[in-house]
């Protein structure tokens, strides 16, 4: 009986078993592409952050340059004429444009891509003699300047 | 049909192959991606410090040329030094990648303010620290810049924990310069300058006896009341002599630019023959 079962493969159809391969095959590829894609998509947020933290460093240290040269001046009781610095941000970092705001409510640097919060990354700066304006802005437009206005005492960035 | 059961193992052995070299070749894409995006042009930069030695080194030279010009009587030396010191800065700061540029400007006579100008800080102090005062002088007071004793220029020291030791007001009285002196409780007596020239450690003005044995600040206030020159020499509590003298100031603008992304201008005010201790 078992022999006659074995033996048997009036069940076995080639077009079910192409089928069954098939989909196993097409299910089994979405799944490792899908995978790899996540695994891309998380490495471009890495990417990002770590390229905002440096920039956003790079920012910090220059605000302080700035209020250190206006704390020297005002030392020497002279004043600044202007100070101004052109910030080497990119248009689009890891394929994406961003925005970067100054905030002088919490004294920090906030960078963002597509309003994403895993690609949030807030670097802290530190004035004492000079107020920073708190503004926003979009990378891709024009460049970034970073000046001191003796007017106002206030750093700004346009 | 043994022979084809081997050429199944041998289809997938390629097939994990392949699939191990589409794992590489993300990898190695990721890293790239990663590789391309890292901030190339990063820019910590520590310009502050080198405007700093620009402040110093100017402020140093202008009062080497000033000393080595009689005062800045002979305007020949003292431009020629200027000169030669700007195009000495020039040559090496271009080497760091800076261009510097100093506008030089025309000795000015001072206020008695912080900077020496009209619209400078009117109360300041001069000194901190002083243990003893061996020159306290005041000369070519102008009398038509002097203000009334209602906006009178005052020298006042004081000790350590702010109470008033000795105090002189210099004012002008009807086209006389009066000078007003007091100690912490009586009035010292009331004096007078014709020629514009006040000695503070002479004896009628007791600015020796109020101070000795104290350790005080000498402040000015109301300083845009009154331009002249001054010269303050003595010792500080910590030993060290110190020496302060305005003649006149120069307002010095300086400028310092790197690669076209980083421009710094500023004016500065500089005390000559000495501003600093």
């Amino acid at each position: 009986m078992i022999r006659q079962l074995r033996e048997d493969e009036r069940a076995v159809s080639i077009s079910v078993g192409f089928i069954l391969t098939l989909s196993i095959t097409i299910i089994t590829m979405v799944v490792v592409i899908s995978s790899f894609y996540t695994m891309m998509d998380r490495a471009e947020q890495t990417v990002m952050r770590d390229e905002f933290e440096i920039h956003g460093n790079d920012m910090a240290l220059q605000i302080s340059n700035i209020d250190t040269a206006v704390q020297i001046t005002r030392n020497s009781g002279g004043e600044i004429g202007s100070f101004y610095f052109i910030l080497p941000l990119p248009d689009e970092i890891a394929g994406q444009q961003y925005s970067v705001e100054l905030s002088n409510q919490t004294n920090e640097i906030i960078f963002e891509s597509h309003g994403k919060y895993a690609t949030r990354v807030k670097v802290p700066y530190t004035v004492h003699e000079t107020e920073v304006e708190s503004v926003r802005l979009y990378s891709g437009s024009n460049e970034f300047i970073l000046h001191y206005d003796p007017a106002s005492n206030m750093i700004k960035i346009d | 049909m043994k022979k084809m059961d081997e050429s199944g193992q041998i289809i997938l052995i390629a097939a994990f192959i392949i699939g191990i070299g589409i794992v590489v070749l993300t990898v190695m894409l990721n890293n790239i991606v990663y590789a391309s995006n890292t901030a190339s042009e990063s820019s910590i930069e520590t310009n502050v410090f080198d405007y700093s030695n620009v402040v110093q080194t100017t402020t140093e030279a202008y009062e080497k040329a000033y000393n080595g010009s009689n005062y800045g009587n002979n305007s020949v030396i003292f431009n020629a030094y200027m000169e030669n010191y700007s195009e000495k800065m020039v040559r090496s700061y271009s080497l760091s990648g800076f261009i510097f540029s100093l506008e030089n400007d025309t000795l000015q006579d001072a206020y008695f303010t912080e900077n020496g100008l009209a619209d400078g800080n009117d109360d300041w102090v001069v000194i901190e620290r002083v243990n003893s005062t061996d020159s306290f002088l005041l000369d070519k007071l102008n009398v038509s810049s002097l203000g009334n004793e209602s906006n009178k220029f005052v020298i006042e020291v004081n000790n350590h924990s702010g109470s008033k030791q000795w105090s002189a007001s210099v004012y002008n009285s009807s086209g006389t310069i009066t000078i007003s002196v007091s100690n912490q409780t009586t009035s010292i007596g009331n004096y007078t300058s014709a020629s514009g020239f006040i000695n503070i450690t002479e004896n009628q003005f007791r600015f020796l006896d109020n101070t000795a044995g104290q350790t005080y600040t000498i402040k000015f206030i109301n300083g845009s009341h009154s331009m002249g020159t001054f010269r303050i020499a003595g010792k500080l509590v910590n030993g060290n002599d110190f020496h302060i003298e305005r003649v006149h100031i120069v307002n010095s603008t300086m400028k310092l630019n790197k690669n076209g992304h980083l421009e710094i201008n500023s004016t500065i005010p500089i005390t000559l023959p000495k501003g600093h201790i």
